[in-house]
């Protein structure tokens, strides 16, 4: 596509909705600010009610915002109706229209536009074949699998060659395994295409495996942004690290300072992590461990007990008590590893490196 | 072999239920009795009613001419009622889903659209004489039109529209209401502005369902007995026509036969409408709405919509106004003051006075139950039990539903009154063009 990519940019936006049933407003969004880079698959993250969809929506046209202005590229797009917009949007029930076949549903937005009718087939067979349905224009969409129909979804989507793509949800509807696919052929049509793509899902692993950058909202607000790496390994609150995978919070007031790294007191122990140069000694702080980040051992690290082991094939899952802490914990590859069973006295060791100061 | 066993033992559980085995018996010869036997007389009546088999009856009325151009007129008042019930019935309808109202003005048009539902069939016939008739108040005094014939044609098809753009609205409403919102924003989101939007993917998606209210409100128009006696004037359909065959020329038999034409030509409409169109309705409708829908709020789909729908309650409402208010009048058309309610105390004086209001709701309190349990039973034997003879439960059910009340009425006269026949009362013709079958609606449509 010769076309000159756009990122989109969010200033202040705000959107206010009543309830329904008691008539309070509240903010679905509140004043988020956000810069997505042309060419860049952003994904808004979050639990149900976050304020994901709503955003989404705000860019596609089909909500309007209460304050603030949004930009494609450098225009400012709060006027135009969602028709008038540079932007495709893939739907969550995939949204394809029962009375026209394949064919047609991708050709409807070039149709639309008024492209001469030779240049439409040729558009439209071009862009069926990336997305791997040659063949199939002539089928009606209910002859189609759900996975087929949001391959039609995501042609029909690109045929018309916007700035953005916007997906709600594309893939809630589809299978454990063709999920799976479909997230990796969505990333590859979007690399080919080099087009901007915000993503909207509730789902961690498909945020991870899709994206250059992840924002994760909550009640309305941006809470992070930043790459899959930098939010795993970095959060910046417990919101974010139990959000993105599995995360045991210690928690314990600062005791002292070892170079660049610090002393806490947790649970009676005292524990040597990497630390930031902002931090003060006597303060509460939290570390987050990741469970894939400890191991047991009989000895080191923090004393621990044994509440729960359990085999899950390609890890043994563990929960142990320090303290009055829980810690949950894998053990990968436990084939030829000592399993410690419930009760057992033993230790909780890991790579000062590893775990991050909240 | 297995099978076999099952079934057997299906059948051994339902005799081991007197109670069940009761019921079933008992509504098969309700049924039969009440709905298959005045058909069949009308049958035998319409083939045989002049000593020998054949089509010598029908080939008689088929060659009068009032009877050829009821026919005809039927059709043609059928045919407008259903085309102009459904659009406004869409109207309505897209506006209470789709359009973003003031709750008064919403509340107001629902009300408007609900009205005729529960109103008697004849008090719009009643109004628009009133209104538009040789005295009407707006022809006469405020448009100074001293001739205007409001009976006929137009006062069918107008008087009909509003009785019965209602239920089109209903079942509209409820289509509306299933389609998934993101087809249209998908739609919108491919760069189709609003109408491009109705056209291409609303209206598409409502076809079959439109043609499905078209039909239902073809079958209530050509059924209707009281509008087209009371403001037909000379202009005659075939209910009316049937109806004077018997009142009239004493042709028991030459009815029978109008009444098979008219059977015959519901039946159909009713066979496209519950097997065809329902069916595809289903089809293309049956996505969840996975989201709320964005209403509608623009100014230039707003105004003009409200305006259509602003017009068409206003006349509604004048309509219903119109005869409290007139009943107050000293003479209608002529002296409208001091108000007087002495037509209120003649109601109940002069003519038949309480007898009338008696009959009416010792009829209705009779049928009321009678429909209410018959219904129940009706609707929980179809939808939970398997049994031999539900097959027949069923289909003589819909077949009541789609009877005309005349036609039904007929088949009463031949098969329940005595052969000497003194001519029928009217009364029971007119009140037949619900009462017997509202049970059977009501068992159908809840199953």
């Amino acid at each position: 596509m010769a076309k000159v990519k756009k990122g989109v940019r969010l200033e202040h936006i705000s959107k206010i909705y009543q309830d329904p049933k008691t008539g309070k407003e509240f903010y679905a969004v509140k004043d988020t600010s956000l810069v997505i880079e042309p060419g860049s698959f952003v994904t808004l993250l979050g639990p149900s009610g976050c304020g994901k969809t709503t955003t989404l929506r705000m860019i596609a046209g089909f909500e309007s915002p209460d304050e603030g202005e949004i930009y494609l590229g450098d225009e400012p797009i709060n006027e135009l109706t969602p028709n008038k917009r540079d932007t495709a949007m893939v739907f969550q029930s995939y949204a394809l229209l029962p009375h026209y076949n394949v064919f047609d549903n991708v050709a409807y937005g070039l149709k639309l536009r008024k492209v001469p009718k030779e240049e439409i087939k040729e558009r439209v067979m071009k862009i069926l074949d990336l997305v791997e349905l040659t063949g199939m224009e002539g089928r009606m969409t209910n002859q189609l699998s759900g996975g087929q129909q949001q391959r039609v979804a995501l042609a029909r989507a690109l045929v018309i060659e916007p700035s953005v793509l916007l997906f709600d949800e594309p893939l809630s509807n589809l299978d454990a395994k063709l999920r799976v696919t479909m997230r990796t052929e969505i990333r590859r049509i979007q690399q080919e295409v080099g087009i901007t793509a915000i993503y909207v899902t509730h789902d961690q692993s498909e945020a991870m495996a899709l994206s250059d950058n992840i924002i994760i909202m909550s009640k309305g607000v941006v809470a992070q942004m930043g790459t899959p790496q930098e939010i795993y390994y970095h959060p910046v609150n417990e919101f974010v690290a139990d959000f993105i995978g599995e995360a045991n919070f210690l928690k314990g007031p600062m005791t002292g300072r070892d170079g660049k790294h610090v002393l806490l007191n947790i649970e009676g122990n005292s524990l040597r992590v990497e630390g930031r140069d902002d931090m003060e000694k006597g303060k509460e702080y939290t570390v987050v461990l990741r469970p894939e980040a400890a191991t047991l051992a009989d000895a080191g690290g923090l004393p621990c007990r044994v509440v729960l082991s359990c085999f899950m094939g390609s890890y043994q899952n563990y929960h142990v008590m320090v303290g009055n802490t829980l810690v949950k914990l894998e053990e990968h590859n436990p084939k030829n590893k000592h399993i410690y069973q419930v009760g057992d006295s033993c230790h909780l060791v890991f790579d000062p490196a590893s775990v991050h100061v909240l | 072999m297995a099978r076999g066993q099952g079934a057997a033992l299906d059948r051994k559980k339902l005799m081991a239920d007197p109670i069940m085995v009761t019921t079933i018996v008992v509504l098969i010869a309700f049924l039969t009795l009440f709905i298959l036997y005045p058909l069949a007389i009308l049958l035998v009546d319409s083939f045989v009613g002049d000593g020998s088999f054949g089509f010598s009856i029908f080939k008689r009325v088929f060659a009068m001419k009032s009877f050829t151009r009821a026919i005809t007129n039927t059709l043609k008042v059928g045919f407008v009622v259903g085309i102009l019930s459904a659009l406004i019935g869409l109207l309505f309808a897209y506006v209470e889903v789709y359009v973003r109202m003031n709750k008064f003005v919403g509340g107001l048009f629902k009300v408007v659209s609900m009205l005729p539902v529960v109103s008697p069939p004849f008090v719009l016939s009643l109004s628009m004489i009133m209104l538009f008739g040789r005295a009407g108040i707006i022809t006469r005094y405020l448009l100074h039109i001293y001739d205007n014939n409001v009976y006929g044609y137009w006062g069918i098809v107008i008087v009909q529209t509003l009785t019965f753009f209602p239920v089109c609205y209903m079942m509209l409403k409820g289509l509306l209401k299933n389609i998934d919102p993101s087809l249209e924003e998908a739609a919108r989101d491919m760069g189709a502005g609003r109408w491009k939007v109705f056209m291409d993917v609303t209206l598409p998606l409502m076809l079959p369902g439109l043609g499905n209210a078209f039909l239902v409100t073809f079958i209530e128009s050509i059924a209707d007995f009281a509008n087209p006696m009371l403001i037909g004037g000379s202009y005659d359909t075939l209910a009316t026509t049937i109806y004077l065959q018997i009142t009239g020329a004493y042709d028991k038999a030459g009815a029978a036969a109008m009444a098979v034409v008219l059977l015959c030509i519901t039946l159909l409409m009713f066979a496209v409408q519950k097997y065809y169109l329902e069916a595809k309705t289903a089809a293309t409708l049956t996505g969840k709405a996975s989201r709320g829908r964005m209403l509608i709020e623009d100014k230039s789909v707003k105004i003009p919509l409200t305006i259509f729908c602003a017009l068409a309650a206003a006349f509604v409402i004048l309509m219903y106004i119109c005869v409290p208010i007139g009943a107050l009048f000293p003479t209608w058309g002529r002296h409208f003051f001091p108000l007087t309610t002495k037509w209120f105390s003649q109601v109940f004086t002069r003519y038949k006075g309480l007898k009338a209001f008696k009959d009416s709701f010792v009829l209705s309190f009779i049928s009321a139950p009678i429909t209410a349990l018959l219904s129940m039973i009706i609707s929980y034997l179809v939808v939970k039990r398997k049994f031999r003879g539900k097959g027949f439960i069923e289909a003589v059910s819909m077949l009541a539903m789609a009877v005309p009340g005349t036609v039904l009425g007929v088949g009463y006269i031949r098969g329940f009154s005595p052969e000497a026949a003194s001519p029928p009362c009217g009364r029971s013709t007119s009140r037949s063009r619900n009462r017997p079958t509202t049970w059977a609606r009501t068992a159908s449509r809840s199953s």
